[in-house]
């Protein structure tokens, strides 16, 4: 179902946390809401979840105003970032616990348990108590809590951030491939921007209680649209030079690490450290005062001057992304 | 280390001493303890007639049964109120529920005399004096404090985001405290009993303003141990202090620190 944000305002006493956010999530959209921890990711996916109200603005689903509606009310589901998987109930009544609630008829409720167990691979500890399970088994787990039902959209506030590295690249394919075989309207809240480039269809990226900006993956990282988006998306953040070093007046220049070729033009840096990603180098360098991070396949060491050239970079003046 | 083992082994004598006296006393012969001029401190004579004699005279299990039926009902009385009462606080900004709270332990501050009086006036209009119902209220009114601080304690130790993943899965009020909510209190919910029911059972003063005539067993061991009928008061103190024995080992694992304190953090 679509799920339809206008104007969102939130409050704590005087500190602002949600400060109009609006936006439209399609149906079957895998829609990721990205933030540093602090940004109220987590009071904006409450207030969607109707845990808290807004103090302003509308929400509206499939062409419903939900905004007043108590979350029992709502046709929601909700994975928590820790899980909040029943302590007194085993594995299979927690999955079953959306089902009692709304008076599934038992034969339905075991064909639904038993499915969803089956398609996250946890059939075999259906009888176990959530308190004895592996925490990977625990995210599976209030995973199918939130997908034994058919709810209208799906809320997940950072589900994959207990598991280990591992675990998360795997959980986060699987996640990927059960929200395109539902179809389900997904809202997905993390602070790893890696994570969010991988599984998102759109990310909006929440900053001062605004998305700062939301598009499609790729968009955001080659077209930021603020110097702010810019630091924050990427694995290494976007390098900045003054306009002038590149023959434009009065604007900043920004350019990712892989746009600039190394060994090539007639600019130097200085290498102050080298970081290897797969078979890249990463090399954090000093340019005249300005630190920037260039890549190459080959290896230099601390202290080596290298030259670069910039091949394509976007203009922002005043942090904003110039067209 | 030596030194603390002789003050634990004095203060266990100490407390001990006065149990020993009563157990001499309801098992040995009263020719050598009431009514002798030198009372043994060794058991001589062991018998059973004492408990016999004094548990067969009608006076003894009516009052049994009065204070049976007091705590329990105490104890059920004060959970009712003290589960809504506990999670109400646990769910209000402390700034609201800590002066709330502190407000609740204030009434244990009035003396049960002071309370008592106008209660057994009040009782006698409302044709509640002289019943246990009546008795069962008015201790109450000592036990829900405390038992509604060791309750949103409990609750408040609950995490929020739990109840909130059962208001997303459908769950109303109601719900949420039968299915996910109060299964997770149990420790509390027994300390909570128990402290009630305790002090129902060895309650005196609002038993005796509230229930004079027909009264429960403390008060009845107080007229029988005034009035001479000492022998009975002992049997009484003596199975008296059994089921208070058996709950608190029943219990036991529950009547830590950490239950008691509600999970209150600085």
């Amino acid at each position: 179902m679509t799920v339809e944000l206008v104007e969102i305002r939130k409050y704590y006493g005087t500190k602002r946390v949600l400060d109009g956010i609006s936006e439209k999530i399609e149906s079957g959209e895998f829609f990721v809401i990205l933030g540093p921890s602090g940004e109220g990711k987590s009071t904006l996916l409450k207030v969607m979840a109707g845990i808290e109200r807004p103090d302003s603005g509308k929400m509206i689903v499939d062409g419903q105003d939900i905004t007043y509606q108590p979350p029992e009310r709502r046709n929601v589901a909700m994975v928590f970032q820790n899980y909040a998987l029943y302590p007194n109930m085993s594995v299979r009544d927690n999955i079953a616990f959306p089902l009692k609630m709304r008076r599934t008829p038992k034969k339905e409720i075991e064909e639904n348990v038993e499915r969803v167990a089956a398609l996250l691979g946890i059939g075999e500890i259906l009888d176990k108590r959530v308190t004895v399970i592996s925490g990977g088994q625990q995210q599976r787990v209030a995973l199918a809590r939130a997908i034994v039902r058919n709810p209208s959209y799906y809320l997940l506030d950072e589900p994959l951030s207990n598991l280990d590295a591992r675990m998360r690249t795997v959980a986060r394919g699987e996640l990927k491939r059960i929200q395109k075989e539902l179809r389900g309207t997904f809202i997905y809240v993390t602070h790893d921007q890696k994570e969010a480039m991988s599984l998102a269809d759109r990310v909006a990226v929440l900053h001062a209680g605004k998305f700062e900006q939301v598009g499609k993956p790729k968009e955001l990282y080659d077209y930021p649209r603020t110097k702010w988006v810019a630091e924050f998306i990427g694995d290494f953040p976007m390098n900045f030079l003054p306009g002038k070093v590149l023959g434009e007046e009065g604007v900043e220049v920004g350019f990712r690490p892989e746009w600039a070729a190394v060994n090539e033009g007639r600019m130097e840096c200085v290498v102050e450290s080298v970081e290897a990603v797969g078979d890249s180098r990463y090399l954090l360098c000093d340019h005249e005062g300005h630190r920037l991070t260039l890549v190459s396949r080959n290896n230099y060491d601390v202290g080596d001057k290298i030259k670069f050239e910039v091949n394509d970079f976007r203009k922002f003046k005043d942090g904003v992304l110039m067209d | 280390m030596k030194w603390s083992y002789l003050g634990a082994a004095f203060a266990v004598v100490y407390f001990l001493f006065p149990l020993y006296i009563l157990v001499l006393l309801a098992f040995n012969s009263p020719r050598y303890t009431l009514f002798a001029k030198f009372p043994s401190l060794l058991p001589i004579q062991l018998t059973l007639n004492n408990l016999e004699s004094a548990l067969q005279g009608s006076s003894f299990v009516d009052p049994f049964v009065r204070s049976l039926e007091t705590a329990t009902l105490v104890g059920v009385i004060t959970l009712a109120l003290a589960v809504p009462a506990g999670y109400g606080l646990s769910r209000l900004p402390r700034s609201i529920a800590y002066p709330v709270l502190t407000l609740l332990l204030v009434t244990n501050m009035m003396p049960a005399i002071v309370v008592g009086i106008p209660i057994a006036v009040e009782f006698v209009k409302l044709h509640m004096f002289e019943t246990v119902q009546g008795l069962s209220l008015a201790q109450t009114l000592v036990t829900l404090p405390l038992a509604t601080f060791i309750l949103q304690g409990t609750f408040s130790s609950i995490p929020r985001d739990l109840e909130n993943q059962a208001r997303v899965d459908g769950a109303d009020l109601l719900h949420r405290l039968s299915s996910v909510l109060i299964p997770l209190t149990g420790p509390g919910m027994a300390a909570a009993f128990l402290i009630s029911w305790m002090f129902s059972w060895d309650e005196f003063t609002y038993a005796i303003l509230l229930l004079p005539y027909h009264s429960t067993l403390p008060v009845t061991i107080y007229t029988d141990v005034t009035r001479g009928n000492l022998l009975a008061g002992v049997a009484f103190s003596l199975v008296f202090t059994l089921p208070v024995i058996v709950l608190t080992f029943a219990l036991q694992k529950y009547l830590k620190g950490e239950y008691l304190s509600g999970g209150i953090k600085g």
